[in-house]
Order: structure tokens, then C-alpha cells, then sequence
């Protein structure tokens, strides 16, 4: 089979998209998707970072597909990174009211700006990139359970920082 | 599960910064290794902490020995014992030393790296025993005689010969070793094998005791200088009497109506331990153990240029009491001793003229030795450097000096004449000799000086009329082949030069007189293809009888140690010997007794029958 070769932007496209569905083919199709999509927007939308705009677009189109897919296939990598992030939502019982994206995203990279570089890339990684706890471990030459340390104790803390913020998801 | 996508789609408000740092490699690589990079960058600062940071040019503090009477002393030895580094930091001295490396790969042994060591100047040794400089000044050497036997100082061993003509026979000896010493106190003398070849000795006027000068170390590290007292009043049986040991390397000794003069060169050491007096003051042991010079012996100039002493001790013959000890704090060069004063000699440099040329200059110290004690009398300093000891000469309260002066444009040599009783030039003539010459050879004969200077192999011979020092004139012989490293005044207006003749390997002996205000050379002797001594007091001067002897290796058929005796006859050098004798040149002395002649040298002895008629004159 044929298979064009991809360039940097590609290559970062195909990594997001692959780490959510685990299928080379879905992620080709999922990048191709990306461009395209990104072709439309473009012209009216002008991106401060190509590279990060085509990345959302890869990533949201790959969520989506993995939606529709994940009833007949296993996404273990996902699934665990889900998991993982569901212990950040906040308690139930909280009084705060459902917040607005807008103070979400002031509550998330605030908290982000508050973690050190190291910790606060292998958080990005894990839960926008959805990358599997190994090769972040391989990449940063630390074990597996030291990353799972790491984002076990970042999670606690975005939890707590979330509270304390009063918001809710 | 809603809430999980809800969460997931949260994590999409992340910015695109954090989102772009976390997709960097660069940053990822770099948190990975940052340990590998903090330890280089570590590595790094104290690399660069070695190679830059500057190295110490302060001497270290010595104010904890405030509380000594020789803090003063200490003070300035700290100073000139104190080597600034050549180099800034670590970083020039590995650059200069991988440059000396590369040349020296690059150019073999031929390439010779800067010379950053300190050496002091050359100290060069006396040239002459059997004619002293001054009469009555007597000079330590390996001959000595009594009417009845010959002792000749072999290395450390005293050979004792009976004076029976040609019958003459060895008849005892006596080595000084380390069961000489008298070892009183507790320290340990033993010989410096350095040099046990280096000894010299006195006798006394009537005979019994001879007084001898051994190089020794202390402890086995620190050199002192041991004079021996020998009873020799049965040659065949000697005794040692007493020993007196003074801290320092040996310069030179004169014997002065019964005086002895001992002159030596103390070295303080590098960084020395100022809490051991041993390692930085002159020590002297008269029998109850090694102690300093007083404080108020010690006399420094105001700035130290060296961190050495001149140890000047005067000691009584007949029983080696120690009457007066003084330390200049001062390096000294050559050493003149008239029938009251010594001399010391320093050469250092000043900048002089608009050009700031660093010319040589010499300090002469007067100490003056003929009272009870020694008097330090003050100094003078005058452009150049001296010779030898023969470049000075004390006569009537002015001190004479002869020097090669350096300026810009070339040597030359230059007389002073110093008055004694205030330290002044009275009268100099400065830059007499042709431009390029340097001094080779000097000799004063009371109100007459001979100078020989030369530019590689041709000399002229000057004559000084000191006569009337606001007049004085001189004369010379003009151009003449060769140059003389020694002139003696050889009696009835003769003078007489050794040194090289023609070419370099030519022994030259040559006679002048001084004629209608200039000097002529009368007769010369020649032996091409051989080495000789310089050593002055390894020649054989005869004024009365117009001989003269010395030994040299002739190279012309084969390598041959031979002596000779030539006479002065007629106006002409005659051959009265010429012998094998094997041994050292510088080591071979000889006496004349009555009809013959006896050479001796380490290695044996000779003895050759001299025609009386030859010694009529």
C-alpha cells in the first residue's frame, strides 16, 4: 500500500491521532480528515500556531471517531487515560454551579502554570495527547511507575485546585 | 461516562503553549538528561574556576612572629622568598607548556623553552693560589709547606710528603671524614660528597697547625661549612683538635695575622619555615650546638633582591674561637680582601638613559675587619659588572675598580677609583676600552693598573698611570691576538698573561712591559690544540727566579696531561719542564725547594731537578 510520506506537521498529527485509536489506518484517515477540515477553516480563521490548530483538529476528529468505534473495538490507552481523568472531576455534592468554558480554561492553565516544567509536560502529554504511560516513561528516561506517580499526584492536586476554585464539570 | 468525555473535552482548553512545549523533543531532552547537563555544567564551573582563576601574588602572612627580634628579617625574607607565579592563571601556564611541548616535537632538543627559573648570577671561582692577590692576605689552597715536609690536599684526603729531592716519598696522610668532626651537640655533620673535592686548607706560621675547610651538610640537608683544626706537629702522626661548623655553601677564606676569615653564601629556601630559625637565619656551632646570629648582626638593605646571606665569620687560628660573626642580607658576587677590609660584590640591574636600557650595575659592600670585630663601613655602587677578585684593589684609603660597562650601543669597560672615607667616586674613566670589549683580565700594582679586555679573540692590553687621579692616562698595546684570562705582575716591569692565544684551543703565555707610555709585548709561548686551567691558583709564579707553571692536556698526537716550567731569560720563554702528569689541571700545584721542582695533581706527584744556574737571575 502506498503511504505518503508525512512531513513534521503530519508526523504530530498521526502521533495525537494514533495514541486515541491505536489503528495506523484510522489515524491516516483521521489526519487526512485534519487537513481537510483545516483547508476550510483557514481562510476565515487565521491560527496563531498551525502546528497546535491542526493538532486540536486531529485530536477532536480522532475523539469523535473513537466515539463511533468504541463499542466494537478496544481502546485500552484511552480508556485508562478517561479513566484516570475522572477521578479529577470534582465532588458531586459540591454547591457550585456548572461552569462556563471560559472559567474552566482560566482554572486549567492556571493550575498548569503553577506545576513545574517536567511535571506539568508529562500531564499534557498523558491528557491531551493521550500518549500511553510508557512511552512517556521511555521518552523522559523514567520507570513507568514513576510517571504513574507523577500523574497520580498531579491529578490530586488538579482535583483539589478545581474545588477550590468552586468549579464543576 | 458523559462527565469522562466532558473532562477529556476540558483538557481541550488547554493553551496551545503548554500544548506546543509538551510536543518539543528539545524540551523533553532536556528535562530527560537534565542530570548528565547539570554534572557537565558543574564540571564546567570548576574547570573553568581552575583555569581562570587567578593564581595567588601575594606572599603569605607572617605577623605571627611579630613577637621575634628578627620579624624584620622575616618580613623582608618572606618577600624575597616569595616567587610570583609567571603565569596569570592555570589556563596560560597549561597554554605555555603545551606550546613548549609542540616546538619542542615540532623541533627537537634544539628548541629551548623560555627560562622562567630564577638562577642566580654565575659565581665564579678564584683564579690563582700560589700568588696571592695581596701580601700578607693568605689564601686558602691544596699546597702548603714547611722546611722539612710538603702537604698537598688530595680531595679530602692530606697527603704528607718529605722534602728529599728527588728521593721525595709520600709519607702519611689523613682524611678528614665524619669520624673528624666533633660531633658535639645534636646535630649530625657529615661530608657534602657533592663536594669533598672542594677543600682547601691554611697552615699556620709555625707550622703545627693546619686549618682545613670542608663542605658539609647538617643533618644531612642543610650545607655549613666545617673548619677543621689539624695538630700537625709530627706529620706522621695527625690529630684533629677542634671543628667549628657555619651554616651556608663556602665563597672563599683568607688567614690574616693569625685571623681567619670565612666567608659563605647562606641560601634561605623556598617558602621557609619561619617558626625553625635554622631554615632562614645563619647559624654558627662552636662546640655547643648550632645558634643564630644575633638580630643586631644581621645588616639588610632596605629592599631584598635575593634571600641570601653573605656570612662573613672571623675566627681566631690557633683555637677556632669564634671573635665576631656578621650576615649581610644580600646576594655577593666576587670577593676582594685588602689588610683591612673585605669586599663583597653585587650585580644587579638598573634602567638607565631615556631609552630605560637595563644596565648592569655592582654595590660593593665594605666590611672592615682589622678592629675587634667586623664594621660594617657602608657601600657604593658604579656602573658594570667586575671580573674576578682582580678587578678590585685597595692602596692608599681609594678603593680601585675595574668594569665592563653595558649600555645600549655595546660594552665596554670602565676604572673607578672610590675614596674609602666617604663611599664617593674620586675619579673614573669611563668607556675606555673600543666598543664591544668586555673586561678579560686586571691586575693593580700600586699606582699602576693593567687591563686586558678583548671582542672574541684579539685583546688589547691597557696600562693606567694612577699616579695623579685627576690626571690619570693610559696607554695599551694596540690589537694582539688572543687575550689573557689571567695578568700578573711578574716583577722588574714585567707583566705577564695567560689566557688563549690565536685560536681558542692555543695555550698563550705572554710577556709585556710597559715602554714610553705604552705596553709591549716581549715574547710569547705557544701550544696549539690544548686545554688549561683558569684556575688562577693552579699556576706556579716565581717573580724572583722568572718562572712560571701550569699543567694542561695536550691534544696533538694524543690526549696528554702534561705540566711545564717555562723561565724568562733574555726576553725569551725557555722550556725548563715538560712532563706527563696525569690529573686534573685545576687540581695540580707545585713548589720550588732549593734545586727542584715538585708538581703534584690527584692522580700523582713529579719531581725534576732544576739546574742551579737556571735560578740565577
Amino acid at each position: 500500500m502506498w503511504k505518503p510520506k508525512r512531513n513534521t506537521a503530519g508526523r504530530y498529527c498521526f502521533s495525537i491521532a494514533y495514541n486515541i485509536l491505536f489503528s495506523e489506518q484510522d489515524a491516516e484517515e483521521c489526519v487526512n480528515d485534519a487537513y481537510i477540515n483545516a483547508w476550510r477553516s483557514i481562510p476565515p480563521h487565521k491560527p496563531s500556531c498551525l502546528r497546535t490548530f491542526l493538532g486540536r483538529l486531529t485530536r477532536n476528529i480522532s475523539l469523535n471517531r473513537y466515539n463511533r468505534n468504541r463499542a466494537q473495538k478496544r481502546y485500552a490507552n484511552t480508556e485508562l487515560a478517561l479513566d484516570e481523568l475522572a477521578e479529577v472531576i470534582p465532588d458531586p455534592n459540591s454547591e457550585a454551579v456548572e461552569s462556563d468554558n471560559m472559567v474552566l480554561k482560566e482554572a486549567i492553565n492556571g493550575f498548569l502554570e503553577t506545576l513545574p516544567k517536567k511535571t506539568r509536560i508529562i500531564f499534557v502529554r498523558r491528557y491531551w495527547y493521550l500518549s500511553p504511560i510508557k512511552n512517556i516513561a521511555d521518552a523522559f528516561g523514567l520507570s513507568e511507575s514513576n510517571v504513574k506517580s507523577i500523574l497520580f499526584r498531579t491529578r490530586s492536586k488538579f482535583k483539589a485546585h478545581l474545588e477550590k476554585e468552586g468549579i464543576v464539570i | 461516562m458523559r462527565k469522562k468525555e466532558k473532562m477529556l473535552n476540558a483538557m481541550d482548553l488547554i493553551d496551545d503553549k503548554y500544548i506546543a512545549e509538551a510536543a518539543n523533543p528539545v524540551n523533553v531532552k532536556i528535562i530527560k538528561n537534565w542530570r548528565r547537563y547539570s554534572l557537565i555544567a558543574a564540571c564546567l564551573m570548576v574547570l573553568g574556576l581552575y583555569l581562570f582563576w587567578p593564581l595567588n601574588t601575594n606572599p603569605p602572612d607572617v605577623s605571627e612572629y611579630s613577637g621575634s627580634e628578627y620579624y624584620p628579617i622575616i618580613q623582608k625574607l618572606n618577600v624575597a622568598t616569595f616567587q610570583k607565579p609567571v603565569y596569570k592563571n592555570n589556563f596560560t601556564k597549561i597554554n605555555a607548556f603545551l606550546s613548549s611541548f609542540y616546538y619542542f616535537m615540532k623541533y627537537g632538543a634544539d628548541y629551548n623553552a623560555p627560562d622562567t627559573d630564577n638562577t642566580p648570577p654565575d659565581n665564579r671561582t678564584y683564579v690563582e693560589t700560589t700568588d696571592n692577590q695581596v701580601a700578607g692576605v693568605i689564601e686558602a689552597d691544596l699546597i702548603r709547606r714547611t722546611d722539612r715536609y710538603i702537604f698537598y690536599l688530595n680531595g679530602t684526603r692530606l697527603e704528607v710528603y718529605e722534602i728529599l729531592g728527588e728521593e721525595t716519598a709520600m709519607v702519611n696522610t689523613f682524611t678528614v671524614d665524619n669520624t673528624t668532626f666533633m660531633q658535639t651537640s645534636n646535630i649530625t655533620y657529615s661530608l657534602n660528597s657533592l663536594y669533598d673535592n672542594q677543600c682547601e686548607f691554611f697552615l699556620s706560621d709555625d707550622g703545627k697547625t693546619i686549618t682545613v675547610l670542608v663542605r658539609c651538610l647538617a643533618d644531612s640537608k642543610r650545607y655549613c661549612v666545617g673548619v677543621i683544626s689539624l695538630d700537625v706537629s709530627n706529620p706522621l702522626r695527625i690529630t684533629a683538635k677542634k671543628s667549628v661548623f657555619v651554616s651556608g655553601a663556602y665563597l672563599t677564606s683568607r688567614m690574616v695575622d693569625g685571623e681567619l676569615l670565612l666567608i659563605n653564601r647562606f641560601t634561605v629556601g623556598k617558602n621557609p619555615n619561619f617558626s625553625d630559625e635554622a631554615s632562614f637565619l645563619p647559624q654558627i656551632d662552636a662546640g655547643d650546638g648550632m645558634k643564630s646570629i644575633p638580630a643586631d648582626h644581621i645588616i639588610s638593605p632596605d629592599t631584598v633582591d635575593a634571600a641570601q646571606y653573605t656570612v662573613v665569620c672571623k675566627l681566631d687560628e690557633a683555637t677556632l674561637e669564634v671573635k665576631d660573626a656578621k650576615a649581610f642580607l644580600s646576594y655577593a658576587g666576587d670577593i676582594y680582601v685588602s689588610t683591612n677590609s673585605i669586599y663583597t660584590t653585587r650585580t644587579y640591574y638598573a634602567q638607565k638613559g631615556e631609552d630605560k636600557f637595563y644596565a648592569p650595575m655592582t654595590e660593593i659592600l665594605r666590611i672592615y675587619y682589622k678592629g675587634e670585630g667586623l664594621d660594617y663601613k657602608g657601600s657604593v655602587s658604579i656602573d658594570g659588572f667586575v671580573n674576578n677578585q682582580y678587578s678590585l684593589d685597595e692602596y692608599e684609603n681609594i678603593l680601585r675598580v675595574v668594569t665592563t660597562t653595558n649600555a645600549q650601543s655595546g660594552s665596554s669597560a670602565s676604572l673607578y677609583c672610590i675614596d674609602l672615607e666617604t663611599l664617593q667616586i674620586a675619579a673614573a674613566v669611563k668607556d675606555f676600552a673600543p666598543l664591544g670589549e668586555t673586561v678579560r683580565s686586571v691586575r693593580f700594582d700600586k699606582q699602576a693598573a693593567y687591563v686586558c679586555t678583548s671582542v672574541q679573540l684579539t685583546d688589547p692590553v691597557f696600562f693606567f698611570d694612577l699616579r695623579d687621579l685627576n690626571n690619570i692616562t693610559y696607554t695599551d698595546t694596540g690589537t694582539i691576538e688572543g687575550f689573557s684570562t689571567s695578568l700578573v705582575n711578574f716583577g722588574d716591569g714585567y707583566l705577564l698573561g695567560i689566557g688563549t692565544g690565536a685560536e681558542w684551543t692555543t695555550l698563550k703565555i705572554e710577556i709585556y712591559k710597559e715602554a714610553e707610555n705604552r705596553v709591549v709585548s716581549v715574547c710569547k709561548y705557544e701550544i696549539k690544540y690544548t686545554m688549561f686551567s683558569e684556575e688562577y691558583k693552579s699556576y706556579f709564579i716565581d717573580r724572583k727566579n722568572k718562572l712560571i707553571g701550569l699543567g694542561y692536556t695536550d691534544y696533538n698526537d694524543s690526549i696528554e696531561d702534561r705540566y711545564i716550567l717555562l723561565k724568562l731569560e733574555d726576553d725569551e720563554l725557555k722550556e725548563l719542564v715538560n712532563a706527563p702528569l696525569a690529573g686534573d689541571n685545576e687540581k695540580k700545584r707545585a713548589v720550588l725547594i732549593d734545586d727542584c721542582f715538585y708538581m703534584f695533581s690527584p692522580l700523582g706527584f713529579l719531581v725534576r731537578e732544576i739546574q742551579p744556574d737556571i735560578r740565577k737571575n
